[in-house]
């Protein structure tokens, strides 16, 4: 009996369940300002994966570096947000379970703040993405926490939470079923423009929520006015976003 | 003579020849090359892109319990009517999945044969659809005069004001049809009155009006006759009888098997279920549909 616990026991150690992340080794001494500050260099050199890779596992070695800080879970977030966009379809489940992990963590250290509230809400919407079955039972909540950021830093990651509160509005299915309502979309999409006129995600997400409102001609304005936000930008994530609303605008 | 004999030998061997390739493979059918099952709701929630993964697994699924070779059924939603006619349109596509509204405004041009109903979570297989009004503004049809009636279903006037609406009367021919997925605005709409605005609900949306903080200014006009909500349906030639029979079967056993009922809960139904024949038949009729 005592030999097939020990055999269990060996088992279980031998292959720990896939879900969870094997822990990160950091050499004493590292600095968690030196990990952030190579981590948002690498982060910069998109839209080379490898760097964005590397990235992540930076501010990861950031965040086990100085346990107190939650700069370096936010930006495991910011990276797995970009990766699961661009980086291989296969990996996609362990940097969302990764990014969940560190919105938790984000959490714990600093709780109820602007930046963890708005960065979990990003780690749970992209979770619900890949598990749509319980996707719709988590909505309310990642709504809660970007209410909540949104009236706390409204200007956060260019109106970050107003943005990503109008795309779950659009693409959420609506009344009964579940909190979609695209009217509403419009309105934190706007809000969202007004706050950061600049930023091309936000006209994207406008003219993402008038087309779903059968606002054609508005949505194309919008479309047409990321597109030349993200030109004149110059970089590579201008350059997705024109791609974005360059297709988005084809299909109106 | 000779002649009329070679034509007659001709006739038999062709014949033959005809009746040897009519006769029942002996090995259970399988299609020749990757078909498709595509699921086409218009004004649904979603994009194409974002349901792939439980396409995937309703694909999956249902060849798996129809004994086709892995990977020969492929499936792909689309939220949008045109990009579905368009996938439509591609001969590989063998099943469609598609609501009432949608199957009676395409069956003729896409030649659709409705096989099954879906059975929608916490539905029938057959619904009423419901015309809500401003209280005390709708009596009678002719009180629609000048009206906008919004619903789901707008994308197909016609079933909104022939089946949708059956039963309430001749419509003024003011009324405008309208659609869109923004059923909680229209309403909130037509409750303050401010404009001459309807809806027409799907027995879902019914359900759940008195939830609504400001249910108490609307009013419930009219409730259609009870028709199927979608439907599981053929195109053309392009399956062979002998291969819907096989598939006919895996529909109806995806939700006894754990990943079939898994498949089915990611799109949100519980299943699928013999057609109510003559629901369809009364909705084809009122609907105007050729018969055939």
């Amino acid at each position: 009996m005592k030999r097939a616990a020990w055999l269990l026991a060996l088992a279980l150690t031998a292959c720990p369940p896939a879900r969870v992340p094997p822990p990160l080794i950091v050499a004493p001494g590292t600095s968690a300002e030196a990990a952030l500050a190579d981590a948002e260099a690498s982060f910069g050199k998109r839209p080379d994966v490898a760097e964005v890779r590397h990235a992540l596992l930076l501010f990861q070695t950031a965040a086990v570096a100085d346990p107190a800080r939650a700069e370096g879970s936010v930006g495991v977030v910011r990276s797995v947000a970009w990766l699961v966009e661009h980086g291989a379809k296969e990996d996609r489940k362990a940097l969302v379970e990764a990014a969940v992990a560190a919105g938790t963590e984000c959490q714990q250290r600093t709780p109820g703040t602007a930046p963890c509230n708005y960065w979990q809400a990003v780690a749970l919407g992209l979770a619900a993405r890949e598990q749509p079955l319980t996707a719709l039972s988590g909505l309310p909540r990642i709504i809660d926490l970007l209410k909540k950021a949104d009236a706390e830093a409204p200007t956060l990651d260019d109106a970050g939470a107003a943005r990503v509160l109008a795309l779950l509005l659009v693409r959420a299915p609506g009344w009964p079923v579940g909190p979609g309502n695209a009217d509403e979309g419009v309105i934190q999409a706007q809000k969202a423009v007004e706050r950061a006129p600049a930023h091309p995600l936000n006209h994207l997400a406008l003219g993402e929520g008038l087309a779903a409102t059968g606002e054609t001609d508005a949505a194309k304005a919008a479309y047409q006015k990321a597109v030349e936000l993200g030109r004149a930008r110059g970089d590579a994530d201008g350059a997705d976003w024109v791609a974005q609303a360059t297709a988005a605008l084809a299909k109106l | 003579m000779a002649r009329m004999r070679n034509v007659f030998c001709s006739i038999v061997v062709a014949l033959t020849a005809s009746l040897s390739l009519a006769a029942p493979p002996k090995a259970p059918p399988a299609p020749s090359g990757p078909r498709a099952l595509v699921f086409c709701a218009p004004g649904y929630p979603g994009t194409t892109e974002e349901a792939q993964s439980r396409m995937d697994e309703m694909a999956t699924a249902i060849g798996e319990l129809s004994a086709w070779p892995k990977d020969s059924l492929n499936a792909k939603y689309f939220p949008n009517e045109k990009a579905g006619l368009a996938r439509f349109a591609e001969t590989d596509v063998v099943f469609a999945l598609v609501p009432l509204p949608f199957f009676l405004s395409h069956e003729a041009e896409l030649k659709l044969t409705a096989r099954l109903a879906v059975v929608q979570q916490g539905l029938e297989a057959t619904q009423q659809w419901t015309l809500v009004a401003k209280k005390d503004a709708v009596k009678k049809a002719a009180d629609l005069d000048g009206y906008t009636v919004f619903s789901t279903a707008g994308y197909a006037p016609d079933f909104v004001t022939r089946v949708a609406l059956q039963g309430f009367g001749p419509l003024p021919a003011t009324v405008k049809v309208t659609s869109g997925g923004q059923v909680l605005s229209a309403l909130r709409k037509a409750a303050s009155g401010k404009e001459k605005l309807a809806v027409v609900l799907d027995s879902e949306q019914a359900k759940a009006l008195s939830t609504l903080p400001f249910a108490a200014d609307l009013e419930v006009v009219h409730a259609g006759p009870k028709v199927p909500v979608a439907v599981v349906a053929t195109l053309g030639e392009r399956l062979t009888a002998a291969e819907w029979k096989t598939a006919s079967g895996a529909f109806l056993k995806l939700p006894s098997v754990e990943r079939g009922k898994a498949a089915l809960e990611g799109v949100r139904l519980t299943g699928f279920a013999p057609l109510d024949e003559a629901a369809l038949a009364a909705a084809k009729k009122a609907f105007g549909s050729p018969t055939k």
